[in-house]
């Protein structure tokens, strides 16, 4: 499984981390973790939902001098960071799109002979 | 666990054997890993096996063949044709699917006259492979809802659509279980102290089984539906926010495969010896 995003907009370069389970407890402070990891220094959070409903965090910040935005989307009971440098507007309209993409996960019979 | 043809020999080297022709190794041999993990799809496991063989360079490949063994495991075939350093060979793969993991049998022939019989040799004994893992929790067949994907939950699938979650719909399918350990019955009961609504739905299977069904209409509709047949059941469920997707799940339903079962006798033509 694996975060999907649409092709980056012109100018927008997105790094996207491994989805990592999302714990119930503490779910909030694990999230804010995640957006401030790396030496990324938050500045600002949103809570957003995707355009198809999936919760998501929005934090914009920088790392080092580069403006830099983050979400941290979730998919059910995992999560994962998605880094954006660049037109950051963009970035974020893009990143609103995001789904997760379960292809190669066998789950079904069918699947197997595919 | 596989058998040995008439006048080849076996060869093992820690959990693989290797049958070898009467004729010997510069004809071929045929391959055997028992249990290879994870489990993959079958496209998935002939691209791993080919880009490990780098001296055969691929001329044509397929039909895939679906199989079940003696034992009404599913499984699948494959010959491969090909050139290594020039030369005709052919590659023939036999793939036993298992709940986490599969049985790979590799034949690798390298004299034309001989391609026929490898093939039909890895054939063979890919339906005669044997694990013994019996009468068990394990997934059954079905047809999958197009376009929605499926996240596994250990033996469970969950299916959800492209626009989930604004879209709430999911299709929870469980694994086909074993009706000495639990009836239909029962496991409809365990939702029934919920239920709200008789037991009305029609339902048709393609396969002659029979149904049992429970709704319950809450925040969302729940449809629980167990199908069964003399050896397992086959539970399911829908639970959505409206019928948009009855339809979906009835065509899911009815697509359902009984689990295979075994072959009441052996067919003299798979009746090797067996390899442990």
């Amino acid at each position: 499984m694996r975060v999907q995003l649409p092709p980056p907009p012109d100018g927008v370069t997105f790094e996207i981390a491994e989805l990592v389970p999302v714990p119930l407890i503490d779910r909030e402070a694990f999230v804010q973790t995640r957006l401030a990891m790396g030496g990324f220094v938050l500045q600002r959070c949103e809570q957003r939902t995707s355009s198809c409903g999936w919760p998501m965090a929005v934090a914009w910040g920088r790392r080092g001098e580069v403006p830099t935005l983050r979400g941290f989307v979730e998919f059910l009971d995992v999560g994962g960071l998605v880094e954006a440098v660049g037109d950051l507007d963009a970035a974020l309209a893009a990143l609103l799109e995001v789904r997760p993409d379960y292809a190669g996960e066998l789950a079904a019979v069918s699947q197997l002979f595919k | 666990m596989i058998g040995q043809p008439a006048g080849w020999t076996r060869h093992a080297t820690g959990n693989r054997i290797v049958l070898v022709p009467p004729e010997g190794i510069t004809r071929g041999g045929i391959r055997y890993d028992e249990r290879v993990a994870p489990l993959r799809n079958a496209s998935a496991i002939l691209e791993d096996q080919l880009t490990r063989e780098t001296a055969f360079r691929v001329e044509r490949a397929g039909p895939w063949e679906r199989l079940v063994t003696v034992e009404g495991e599913h499984a699948a075939t494959i010959t491969i044709d090909g050139l290594v350093d020039g030369v005709s060979a052919q590659r023939s793969l036999g793939i036993v699917f298992l709940d986490d993991a599969y049985a790979l049998i590799a034949g690798y022939c390298l004299h034309v006259e001989d391609f026929s019989r490898f093939s039909s040799s890895v054939r063979a004994l890919t339906l005669g492979d044997c694990h013994f893992l019996g009468v068990r929790r394990r997934w059954f067949e079905y047809m999958a809802p197009t376009g929605w994907q499926a996240r596994r939950r250990s033996f469970m699938a969950e299916w959800f659509p492209p626009d989930y979650p604004n879209d709430r719909a999911m299709i929870v399918v469980w694994p086909a279980l074993p009706k000495r350990v639990i009836s239909a019955e029962a496991f409809v009961a365990q939702f029934a102290a919920t239920s709200t609504l008789p037991s009305s739905i029609e339902t048709a299977s393609n396969y002659q089984l029979s149904a049992h069904l429970l709704m319950i209409d809450g925040e969302l509709r729940t449809r629980l539906v167990v199908l069964e047949d003399d050896r397992y059941i086959y539970p399911l469920r829908l639970d959505a926010a409206s019928r948009e997707h009855d339809l979906r799940f009835e065509t899911c339903i009815a697509s359902i495969r009984p689990i295979p079962a075994p072959a009441r006798e052996i067919s003299p033509a798979l009746a090797f010896a067996w390899v442990d």
